[in-house]
């Protein structure tokens, strides 16, 4: 049962259109994350969803109500900003009350959720201060706790960790994975940061140009990505690419062959259906499954090595002046300038 | 290592000694060294005068001609001396610091930056010393005193006498100036925000704020003339009809609008009591531009997911005024309330231009100027009186004052400092 679906949903600003004929389903109880580089319309995705921006076209529809014609107020959603938004003016405690005071709730009602909420977040000794004496990781919980107290059908959050620095924002992911898995919420994500995207989604839709480029669950979009820009897009260091030509087509068109310059394999996943053979292709392998080996078919003069500690990352350039990158989770012992080869497992490999 | 304070302070010293010392000598010896420029340019108008034929006298192309001069001569030699000061401060102190700090650029620039705020800032300070706080405690040690020197509370005592002269004045000037300092910063405050809140929503927005913004571009005379106009009573006396017309000089646009009679012959700002808020509205209708504008500022500063939020809380426009974009603008509006009323305790102009003579319209301001003239034969401490009643308006803005303090004070305290 789909809580919340989006049918051909369209929105362009002008003659810019920024959402393409977007369709989405999204589970009761879901955590689903909006993954793209900026201006891919993520983020107008998430307002059209909140009802800050209006539909071109389409439908729009929470928990079966259509909510097109709605108020933001009416559709059952809450939202978190990026900037948190909290009302500088109010107390923690007005600032999660503010809503249920306008639903003209009674006095001891809306206490009794504001301090539910704030205890489920641990900041029951918060809810006097004004914003301008939190931290920004206190900010951040704040604006989380109003939209607990509404209670809605679908949480939405706008980039909600990217104030925050990178100790703090590992922590707070941890800990809305937390609170997802304790309120069983259905939760809208919006990230131009696939850690986030890869940890929290139950299901990520990545966007580009205002289109779906692929729906699913993280890994699987990490191991079988639907094109070339879902590849390069999940996964650090990014996916490395080879040109080369189709060779021949598995019978059921799910693997084929592929040769380019100083590269030849079989059985490698083919992504691009409507190709034929000897058409102009490429060969995405991923930095991690790339194997130092004297005899690999693959190599290339080592053009920079980062050691993060818990993996090095080596930047290659190869005879056809490609980049392409290694990534090993020990540290072994290359030096600028050497040569190295390597050899991967074809099946690991796509062809787009 | 020495104290690098000693060294600012004889810096600082020695700084204002030269300035104090070498500045007026300096626009004495210039302003004598240039006077032949006044009789030069008053020969040039003699030859002017004597090539155009001119209808005045030659003795008063003289006098205009070296009026002229004398005033060029001043423009040029005071802006000569005020770049004199900065140049000359700014020079000693740089200098005065290399000297001073010989080894150590860094104390060089400790002590110059010590000074340097005082020598833009000095300026400012001496005049309000000089033209503000010396003449402020002058006039209330003044205001105590009677004629003679003698310490005494008779001027206040005067001021509240029924019997005295001028009480009705004194009383109806404290009434007016009261309703003027509350009514006019409310009422520019309440059209300024709602005009900024409106504007924003329509598109001819822009040019409903300029028309509304450009009457403070015009004095407060001007203004006044500009609503005689419209609220003016007119000749209605004078029109009994002249071979079967009515001539009319009826200037009254409110009156005509309403349809004039007698009984409305009165200028609307001249009627008893009501007179008066047709006065406010004058500066209202001046003021509220400013208002405006700085609202309309403010309004586009409040964040934009601020007021996003409060959509998805469910506010609709009301609430969402009152609860979440006025209280964010407050201190605004609170620095607009105050430069208002510190406006209206300088208001004189508007009825002094309409209706100077009349009781029923002073204010304290005007009032001081009908004393002076009307009130010699008060005794011989008319200018202690006078004293006494510049006390009393100074003591009109002290709510505002103490208002203000206890809100900065709580701002500071809610920021946590």
């Amino acid at each position: 049962m789909a809580q919340v679906e989006l049918n051909h949903v369209m929105k362009s600003f002008g003659k810019t259109d920024v959402i393409r004929d977007v369709n989405l389903e999204i589970n009761k109880g879901e955590f689903v994350v909006f993954v793209g580089p900026s201006g891919c319309g993520k983020s107008t995705l998430l307002r059209l969803i909140a009802g800050l921006e209006t539909l071109s076209s389409g439908e729009i529809i929470i928990a079966d109500r259509p909510v097109m014609d709605l108020p933001p107020s009416e559709r059952g959603i809450a939202m978190v900003f990026q900037s948190y938004a909290l009302y500088p003016h109010m107390t923690v405690y007005h600032n999660m009350a503010f809503s249920l005071s306008l639903q003209k709730m009674s006095k001891a009602e809306i206490k009794e959720r504001v301090e539910a909420a704030a205890k489920i977040l641990q900041m029951e000794h918060l809810l006097d201060r004004r914003p301008a004496a939190l931290s920004g990781g206190q900010r951040q919980r704040v604006a989380i706790g109003r939209a607990i107290v509404r209670n809605p059908d679908v949480f939405l959050f706008d980039e909600p960790l990217s104030n925050l620095d990178a100790a703090l924002r590992h922590e707070t992911r941890v800990e809305i994975a937390k609170l997802h898995k304790q309120l069983g919420a259905t939760t809208v994500y919006v990230t131009h940061d696939q850690v986030e995207a890869m940890t929290l989604a139950d299901k990520i839709v990545v966007l580009k140009d205002g289109q779906v480029m692929q729906v699913g669950a993280p890994m699987e979009l990490f191991n079988r990505p639907a094109n070339e820009f879902v590849a390069s897009f999940l996964g650090s260091p990014k996916m490395n690419f080879f040109e080369g030509k189709l060779g021949t087509i598995a019978g059921d068109t799910s693997t084929a062959a592929f040769a380019g310059e100083g590269i030849a394999c079989d059985g490698v996943r083919l992504v691009s259906q409507n190709k034929a053979q000897g058409a102009a292709a490429k060969l995405g392998i991923r930095p991690q499954h790339l194997r130092l080996d004297p005899n690999g078919q693959l190599s290339g003069t080592i053009t920079l090595i980062e050691r993060l500690g818990t993996e090095t990352v080596v930047e290659l350039n190869n005879a056809d002046n490609t980049v392409f990158r290694f990534a090993s989770p020990d540290s072994p012992d290359l030096e600028l300038g050497q040569t190295v080869s390597f050899s991967f497992d074809p099946t690991l490999a796509h062809l787009f | 290592m020495r104290s690098i304070q000693p060294i600012i302070a004889s810096n600082g010293l020695a700084i204002a000694l030269t300035i104090i010392v070498l500045l007026p000598i300096t626009a004495i010896v210039t302003f004598f060294a240039t006077a032949p420029l006044d009789t030069a340019l008053a020969e040039f108008g003699l030859w002017l005068h004597g090539r155009g034929n001119w209808a005045i006298s030659e003795f008063d192309t003289i006098q205009r001609f070296s009026k002229i001069g004398f005033a060029l001569r001043s423009i040029v030699i005071a802006v000569g001396i005020s770049f004199m000061y900065f140049g000359i401060s700014n020079w000693l102190n740089m200098g005065l610091a290399k000297v001073r700090a010989r080894d150590s650029i860094g104390r060089q620039s400790t002590i110059i930056e010590a000074i340097q705020p005082w020598i833009f800032v000095g300026p400012a300070l001496m005049l309000l010393l000089l033209f503000l706080l010396i003449p402020a405690f002058s006039t209330l040690s003044l205001s105590f005193q009677e004629s003679d020197g003698t310490l005494s509370t008779r001027n206040y005592a005067f001021l509240w006498d029924r019997d005295a002269l001028g009480y009705l004045q004194f009383r109806l000037a404290m009434r007016n100036s009261l309703m003027w300092l509350v009514l006019v910063p409310t009422l520019c405050i309440s059209l300024g925000l709602l005009i900024a809140v409106l504007a924003d929503s329509v598109k001819w927005g822009i040019v409903a704020k300029t028309f509304i913004f450009v009457p403070l571009a015009i004095s407060f005379v001007g203004a006044a003339v500009i609503w005689r106009n419209i609220f003016a009573g007119g000749g209605i006396q004078a029109q009994e009809a002249i071979n079967g017309f009515t001539p009319s000089y009826q200037i009254g646009l409110l009156k005509a609008l309403l349809g004039h009679s007698a009984e409305y012959n009165e200028p609307l700002y001249n009627l008893k009591f009501w007179g008066n808020f047709f006065l406010m509205w004058i500066l209202v209708w001046v003021q509220t531009g400013f208002a405006m504008v700085i609202f309309s500022a403010a309004l586009r500063g409040v964040p934009s997911d601020t007021i996003e939020a409060a959509t998805i809380d469910g506010a609709n426009p009301f609430q969402m005024f009152f609860r979440i974009k006025l209280p964010q603008i407050y201190s605004t509006v609170l620095v607009v309330w105050t430069t208002l009323v510190i406006l209206v305790l300088k208001v004189f102009d508007i009825p002094y231009a309409l209706s100077a003579n009349d009781d029923d319209k002073l204010l304290l301001a005007t009032m001081m100027e009908n004393a002076r003239n009307n009130w010699s034969i008060g005794g011989d401490n008319v200018d202690n009186l006078f004293a006494a009643i510049a006390v009393m308006l100074m003591l009109t803005v002290v709510p505002n004052m103490v208002f203000n303090a206890w809100r900065i004070r709580k701002e500071q305290r809610e920021m946590g400092h």
